[in-house]
């Protein structure tokens, strides 16, 4: 799931994008730059075709679709041969459309020039902008996909989805439900569910759980989401029973171990949440804030100096960002462990 | 003996050849009596000729001493006299009989001498032959004479003087055509007598004559001789020598060589040990008898329970006479012999080579058999069913594997081999419940229906199905990854046999079973519908409380409850009663759960209306008066505690809980003085009890009214008065408080430590917010000011101290409550860079499912989901 509350990382994923390639050989490029920047020959290729796209729908300079279709007839290509490497870029872009959407959201619209009846590209094409958080686009795209025969369920759900992300929740669940009137997809109606959840609709919400419970379909987060309800509707215990068959059944995420030990936290399972804490850790080393929460758990509810020690150091050194505030507590807890000492 | 009968019948023969020998010699008398007796054939009778003959025989040897009698002609009236008399003497023989059977029935009396048993007389016979073996001793056929006065002694039980004149025609006559048969005689008489060295000798000396009748006898008695010595060496040799001269590829069901044979086997059976048998028997050479004779030596031994001896001749049997034709029938009996030693391992082995060996599909049966054996077939299916049915109930009892799987293979073989058997379907689920037994219960399953073709009869056919479904159901406990595959298949079968389950009675068992595998996967819907059948037919109670069992499983608990309710409300059942208010019990705690107290009252209700005297009931009471409580309805939870108190027989922790509870409820109602008494009492009724957590909380509510009395409690002037109140106050309470931790309830202590720091932070508030005095200058003020926080401080630190306490505690008894988190707050308040601290807590959101992109070459686009 993108952090959309990192607006930062959404305006600089250009740049990150540019400074992470550059490492590949380098070509110059000085058209679309005020000043020269080295870049790899696939992020100039990729970006040049994507600007030059919408500098044509502008009616401005150089047209690479005119290009392309101009050339297209100089050499006489003929259809096969449009499909062909139209394919080849719709391949390409699903392959990157994860880690790298803003390439893929160009070679889906360079290769919907070549073959703009296929449903799939623009169906691709939305999810791209969806992960670029240009939401409005996305629907445009997913309504686009629509006019070519598109399944309707998977669109609704795909427009709903955006919706969500918008936080239009009545048009998201609007789209839902007629998705799901078309296919009763378990993932669909958990996304009903969820916002149901969301709006505080808890009864709604449940009733959709339950009708996924009965599908038993086992790759969908249905206890995870379960616990969440239950989390916030401060049934801890509830929520403790349903993260640990989600752990058990759905797999473990950092995510779900994160809800898991906040919700011990609540219940003041300590131990048990010092013990979920040091999962997050196993997986990821660098999760500084389970240090300073497992720094807390030892310093004042076990009394274990030395190991509150060692976590607030590991917070630190991990980069936490309350760093003096932690300083200060490990002086205390220097202290506090001096003073038991000359107990 | 058969060969002494027939010797009487030999000794007749040779009789009548004597006679014919003698009638060959041509003289007067003789032609002139074989005229009369043809003249007389035809107009006598033949009685009156017979008695003539006997007449002429007695009036030619009367003449002895007035005349020279012939020999020739004397000999050959012998022989018409002899014959005669041996007729006359069967018709009174027969006469004798008729008349005997007449007068037995009509009360005849032997006894009392009416008629006497005829008896053949030679006296005349003897007295004459005395005379002429005397006269004519030296005259050519005197030894005829002898032989015949032998033979009448002999016949009329004079043995001692025929054996004399035996003897000596022996001894006189050594070219005497009789020595063959006198010597014989001898022997026997000699034999019988127990005289065996003088019977050998005379058996011995007829084997001087080959080509005689008696030589073959002579040899098999000169056997017996050997025997009676305990020389059975010898005794077989001859008894052997007899077998190889006469032996026609086969024994004769009578006769000599039969009895050769049955001799030489006694005579084998005694040799010292069987090894010795054996040595004896390979020392001979095969013969065409050899595997005869061991094979009746084993059956002889068995007889004599001398079963190591019998197996050890039948092992060498089998290992030399492998081609024998009744070698299957070897194996049993040595199978058997085994089981008779208790050696049941040998036995199964025997069993086993038996099967491999000379079952139809073998060559040695191909060999023997062309045209099949049912003797052989019926043998080696009957060892199958056996030694499979023994490695089968083996390897149950003793849940081996390795036998069971014998078992399996041997029924196996038995359907291969004999298919067309009237048992083969018993067999086949024998094969089945085997596989099941060793735990094979996909093959079990399989074989099992396969039974329940092969029946005609539906009620036995729909028993084996009716275990073809069971043994899916055991697949389905057992092996969770092929749940779906297997509930289709028992769902085959049931679909496949239901007419027959219906016949064999097994058909709701059949639909429960369905039902309770689709329950196991949560398929509720179906669970439910395989069970409506059900509901239409005798059982419908039972499908009816398995159909709600299943709804509560589903957690649609007011569904079940609607069933449930029916139910009641048509049979009345006292079971039925209770589940139901269960159900509304637990449908009750659910909707409390979920923050519904409304209907949780209701249910509670309900449970408790339906079922008043049972512990449920009482219960459900219980809850109703702690909603209201924590509803904060305390004039109802004081209405239902008082209800609830009412009751008889409440055990003592509850009416403890009661007890309190309505208390605290009328304390909230701002009936203080009610709520206290109410408390007072149960410290009271508790006989100091310290183990009860709620008579604990009763002192601690008390405790707390006092608390809030003190806290009210200001400091004004004058200030060293009112401040002794106070302090007196504090000491109180702290006592007090010191006081409940008598109680060893650990969640309480936390409380007490948190009341305990409120007491001590509140005296340090009231001093420092104590009444000023009036009359002070601004310095005056500064330094009272700092007068009192000096004073103060002592409490604060004390305040400290205890809520460390509370949070100590918390750690030690790992209790980590509101209270423990209150002590904790009012740390962090007081002590802030010691105890202020703030978890990372992240917010919570729902996982929703993110489209995933979709392949192109597919052509579809296959949905596949990502957690964003």
């Amino acid at each position: 799931m993108l952090n959309r509350d990192t607006a930062r990382i959404k305006q600089d994923i250009s740049k990150l994008y540019i400074r992470r390639f550059c490492k590949l050989p380098q070509i110059e490029t000085k058209y679309f730059f005020k000043k020269p920047v080295k870049i790899c020959g696939i992020c100039g290729l990729t970006i040049f075709l994507f600007l030059s796209g919408c500098v044509t729908n502008q009616n401005k300079g150089y047209s690479l679709k005119n290009k392309i279709s101009f050339e297209a007839k100089a050499k006489t290509h003929d259809d096969d041969e449009k499909q062909k490497k139209a394919i080849v870029l719709f391949n390409n872009g699903f392959q990157l459309i994860n880690n790298d959407p803003i390439s893929a959201n160009a070679l889906y619209h360079e290769g919907i020039t070549l073959m703009p009846e296929r449903w799939e590209a623009y169906y691709n094409l939305g999810i791209t902008y969806i992960k670029l958080y240009d939401n409005e686009r996305a629907i445009k795209e997913f309504s686009n996909a629509l006019k070519y025969n598109a399944p309707q369920s998977k669109v609704y759900n795909a427009i709903g989805i955006t919706y969500q992300s918008m936080g239009r929740n009545g048009d998201a669940i609007k789209y839902f439900k007629r998705a799901v009137s078309i296919e009763k997809s378990p993932a669909i109606m958990m996304n009903i569910a969820n916002i149901y959840q969301d709006t505080g609709q808890t009864e709604e919400a449940i009733k959709y759980y339950h009708q996924i419970e009965a599908a038993d379909i086992l790759n969908l987060p249905l206890h995870a989401n379960i616990g969440i309800l239950k989390y916030k509707a401060n049934d801890f215990k509830s929520a403790r029973d349903e993260f640990n068959q989600a752990l058990t059944k759905e797999g473990e995420n950092i995510q779900i171990l994160y809800y898991q030990a906040q919700t011990l936290l609540m219940l003041g399972e300590y131990e048990n949440a010092l013990n979920v804490y040091q999962k997050i850790i196993a997986k990821n080393p660098a999760e500084f804030e389970s240090y300073k929460n497992m720094g807390i758990i030892y310093e004042i509810y076990l009394g274990d100096m030395v190991k509150a020690y060692e976590n607030y150091t590991a917070y630190i050194e991990n980069g936490g960002e309350k760093a003096k505030d932690i300083e200060l507590w490990i002086d205390v807890v220097k202290a506090k462990s001096k003073k038991r000492e000359n107990h | 003996m058969k060969i002494i009968k027939s010797f009487h019948n030999q000794v007749f023969v040779c009789l009548l050849l004597f006679v014919m020998f003698i009638s060959s010699c041509k003289t007067i008398e003789g032609k002139k009596v074989e005229k009369s007796t043809s003249v007389l054939k035809d107009t006598f009778s033949e009685v009156e000729l017979l008695k003539e003959r006997i007449k002429e025989w007695e009036e030619y040897v009367n003449l002895i001493g007035y005349k020279d009698l012939s020999l020739d002609t004397t000999l050959r009236l012998t022989e018409g006299y002899l014959e005669a008399k041996d007729i006359l003497f069967k018709k009174e023989m027969e006469e004798y009989e008729k008349a005997s059977e007449g007068h037995v029935v009509q009360g005849f009396n032997h006894d009392k001498g009416e008629m006497r048993q005829p008896k053949q007389d030679y006296s005349s016979l003897i007295r004459t032959f005395r005379i002429l073996s005397d006269e004519y001793r030296y005259k050519k056929g005197a030894d005829a004479i002898h032989y015949a006065l032998g033979y009448a002694l002999y016949e009329q039980g004079e043995r001692d003087e025929a054996i004399k004149i035996f003897e000596g025609l022996v001894r006189n006559y050594p070219q005497s055509i009789y020595l063959p048969e006198v010597n014989f005689r001898l022997g026997e008489f000699y034999f019988e007598t127990g005289q065996m060295g003088e019977a050998r000798e005379s058996y011995s000396r007829v084997l001087n004559y080959p080509q005689s009748v008696f030589y073959d006898k002579a040899v098999y008695k000169l056997g017996w001789v050997y025997y009676k010595i305990d020389d059975f060496k010898n005794a077989s040799d001859l008894f052997m020598s007899i077998i190889d001269r006469t032996w026609e590829g086969k024994s004769k069901e009578t006769g000599l060589t039969e009895e050769s044979v049955s001799s030489l086997i006694m005579s084998l059976n005694r040799f010292k040990n069987m090894e010795d048998v054996v040595g004896y028997l390979q020392s001979k050479g095969v013969r065409g008898y050899t595997a005869l004779v061991l094979e009746q030596t084993g059956e002889r031994l068995i007889q004599e329970t001398r079963y190591e001896g019998a197996i050890h001749i039948y092992d060498y049997l089998t290992k030399n006479f492998s081609d024998n034709p009744n070698m299957p029938f070897i194996y049993e009996k040595m199978a058997n012999l085994y089981e008779w030693g208790s050696d049941k391992g040998s036995a199964v082995v025997k069993k086993e080579m038996l099967v491999y060996q000379y079952n139809h599909t073998a060559e040695w049966y191909k060999r023997n058999y062309p045209n099949g054996s049912e003797k052989i077939d019926s043998l080696i299916s009957k060892t199958i069913i056996d030694v499979s049915k023994d490695y089968h109930l083996k390897g149950k009892n003793e849940t081996n594997a390795k036998h069971l799987q014998k078992a399996i293979d041997g029924y196996r073989n038995f359907l291969l081999l004999f298919p067309k058997m009237p048992n083969y379907k018993e067999i086949n689920l024998l094969l089945a419940e085997a596989l099941f037994d060793v735990g094979e219960y996909n093959e079990a399953a399989v074989e099992y229906e396969k039974t329940a073709i092969l029946y005609q009869e539906a009620l036995r056919r729909g028993e084996i199905a009716y275990s073809s479904l069971l043994t899916y159901a055991v697949i389905f406990d057992k092996f969770k990854n092929e749940r779906e595959t297997v509930i289709n298949k028992a769902v085959r079968i049931f679909e496949a046999y239901g007419k027959d389950f219906s016949l064999s009675g097994k058909l709701g068992k059949a639909h429960y079973t369905i039902s309770d595998m689709y329950a196991q996967i949560k398929a509720y819907g179906k669970a439910r519908e395989i069970l409506i059948p059900l509901t239409k037919g005798k059982d419908s109670v039972n499908a009816y409380k398995r159909i709600a069992e299943l709804y509560l499983l589903e957690g649609n608990l007011s569904s079940s409850e609607d069933i449930y309710s029916k139910l009641f409300s048509i049979s009345k059942d006292p079971e039925l009663q209770e589940i139901l208010v269960k159900l509304r019990y637990r449908i009750g705690d659910e909707y409390l759960k979920a923050g519904k107290l409304e209907e949780a009252i209701k249910k509670f209700n309900l449970a408790f209306t339906v079922y008043p005297d049972s512990d449920i009931g009482e219960s459900a009471l219980m809850k109703i008066g702690v909603i209201y409580e924590k509803n904060k309805e305390y004039n109802k939870a004081v209405e239902i505690f008082k209800k609830y108190l009412s009751r008889d027989d409440i055990p003592p922790d509850r009416e403890a809980e009661a007890r309190y509870r309505l208390g605290y409820s009328q304390i909230k109602l701002s009936k203080k003085e009610n709520g206290i008494e109410t408390l007072n009492k149960l410290i009271d009724w508790s006989g100091g009890r310290t183990d009860n957590i709620f008579i604990a909380k009763a002192e601690l509510l008390i405790l707390k009214e006092r608390l809030n009395i003190y806290l009210d409690l200001k400091i004004t002037q004058p200030f060293e008065k009112t401040l002794n109140k106070k302090t007196e106050f504090l000491n109180n309470i702290l006592k007090s408080y010191s006081n409940i931790s008598r109680y060893k309830v650990p969640e309480l202590l936390t409380e007490i430590f948190f009341s305990m720091g409120t007491a001590l932070e509140n005296f340090r508030d009231s001093i420092l917010q104590s009444e000023r005095p009036a009359d002070l200058t601004k310095e005056e003020l500064e330094e009272y000011n700092f007068l009192l926080e000096e004073k103060a401080y002592p409490y604060d630190e004390k305040a400290v101290k205890v809520y460390e306490n509370g949070l100590q505690i918390g750690r030690e008894y790992k209790v980590y409550d509101e209270w423990v988190q209150k002590n904790l707050e009012r740390l962090a308040a007081i002590r802030p860079v010691l105890y202020k601290r703030g978890f990372v807590l992240k917010d919570i959101k729902p996982i929703f499912i993110y489209p995933e992109p979709v392949m192109m070459e597919a052509g579809y686009a296959e949905q596949r989901y990502s957690k964003n």
